[in-house]
């Protein structure tokens, strides 16, 4: 989800009004979250799948991104989970002032 | 003193590690705001075991597992503590609850909003942990209020916290607390260096709450069953937290009406 870009999150947004998905109602402006973690993640492609399709640049000089990158990033998105282990140097970095 | 307004401000309060005093310091910082004239409600977000009525003496029929199980309006279940201050109490011993589900989690948020729109600030106790139920409260919020102690475990688990909610939910903009320090400086050199930690692997730049001293009256009142603020209204924890209320009071543009003066 950190990865995507905010182009890309702006047309998701929009596209996911579109298709009836609420987005307002986490506070911070934080509306692809609900609509990532509302729906399985293959319910979650399938519409973006949509969503996308709707999102053709007539054109094509366009900024929106293709359909087919769009697409791969939605996939990534969708399958992966961000690895959030604390790393030896983290915790290194953590406890340095403990010990002076 | 209040207009009509939307959401407010809803600040999450979570630790990672356990037993820092997160939940003192929510009963304390909730009664603080309600003091300074800002309608509160503290909801007590540890759904599977909960402690705020514990902290607070407060003998509770009603819990929100009524209303995750039964949708009951949380109206309904709603306590008043004292003027200005609500708590939404959660059950003890249900893992149920503990491990509510996505759909569960926003089911819940979705009946609390229409609630909350009553008041000034909503404060949100969490479970201990990286769960689901801290992960959802915590993007429900507007602000992200991490507790920490200088104890290895506590930044470990605290920092483990901030990582996740920033690298997977896109959160930014953490306000630290550093619980249990003997001295100003000790709770400013654990600050400095968990911002630099932040800074560097998250580039992430959080900003410092305040420090909340070692104090044995601090203990005395959670025995007591009552908010140090109320118990031991002079002692260094209870200024500590005036201060820190005075901050988020004024973040959240709010204005103390003429009644509403310090009690110190």
């Amino acid at each position: 989800m950190a990865t995507l870009p905010p182009l890309f999150l702006e047309a998701t947004l929009h596209g996911a009004e579109k298709h009836g998905i609420e987005t307002h109602s986490l506070a911070g402006n934080q509306g692809l979250l609900l609509f990532a973690e509302g729906i399985t993640p293959s319910e979650q492609y399938t519409l973006l799948k949509k969503i996308i399709a709707d999102l053709q640049p007539a054109d094509p000089t366009s900024p929106v991104p293709q359909a087919e990158e769009m697409e791969k990033t939605v996939s990534t998105a969708a399958t992966q989970t961000m690895d959030c282990q604390v790393s030896v140097e983290e915790r290194a970095q953590l406890f340095k002032f403990l010990t002076g | 003193m209040r207009p009509a307004q939307k959401i407010p401000p809803i600040l999450c309060i979570s630790s990672g590690k356990g037993g820092v005093g997160k939940t003192t310091f929510c009963v304390n910082l909730a009664t603080a705001l309600a003091e300074k004239g800002a309608r509160t409600l503290l909801i007590d977000g540890d759904l599977g075991l909960g402690n705020v009525d514990v902290v607070l003496g407060l003998q509770v029929n009603h819990t929100l597992r009524e209303t995750v199980e039964q949708g009951r309006d949380p109206a309904a279940i709603m306590v008043e503590v004292q003027k200005d201050l609500f708590v939404l109490p959660a059950s003890s011993g249900v893992p149920e609850m503990a491990g509510l589900n996505q759909e569960g989690q926003g089911s819940l948020t979705t009946l609390l909003e229409p609630l909350i729109q009553d008041f000034d600030l909503v404060l949100v106790d969490t479970a201990a942990g990286i769960g689901d139920s801290v992960l959802w409260f915590n993007q429900w919020a507007s602000a992200n209020i991490v507790i920490l102690t200088p104890d290895p475990t506590s930044l470990t688990d605290g920092y483990a916290l901030m990582k996740v909610l920033a690298s997977r939910h896109l959160k930014k903009g953490f306000q630290l607390v550093i619980n249990n320090v003997k001295s100003k400086q000790e709770a400013q050199d654990t600050f400095t260096n968990m911002a630099a930690v932040l800074g560097r692997f998250l580039q992430e730049t959080p900003s410092y709450l305040g420090p909340l001293p070692k104090d044995s009256k601090v203990i005395q009142a959670i025995r007591s069953q009552k908010p140090f603020l109320h118990a031991s209204p002079a002692c260094p924890a209870a200024r500590a937290i005036r201060t820190m209320a005075g901050h988020i009071f004024t973040q959240a543009g709010l204005q103390a009406g003429p009644d509403h003066q310090s009690p110190l």
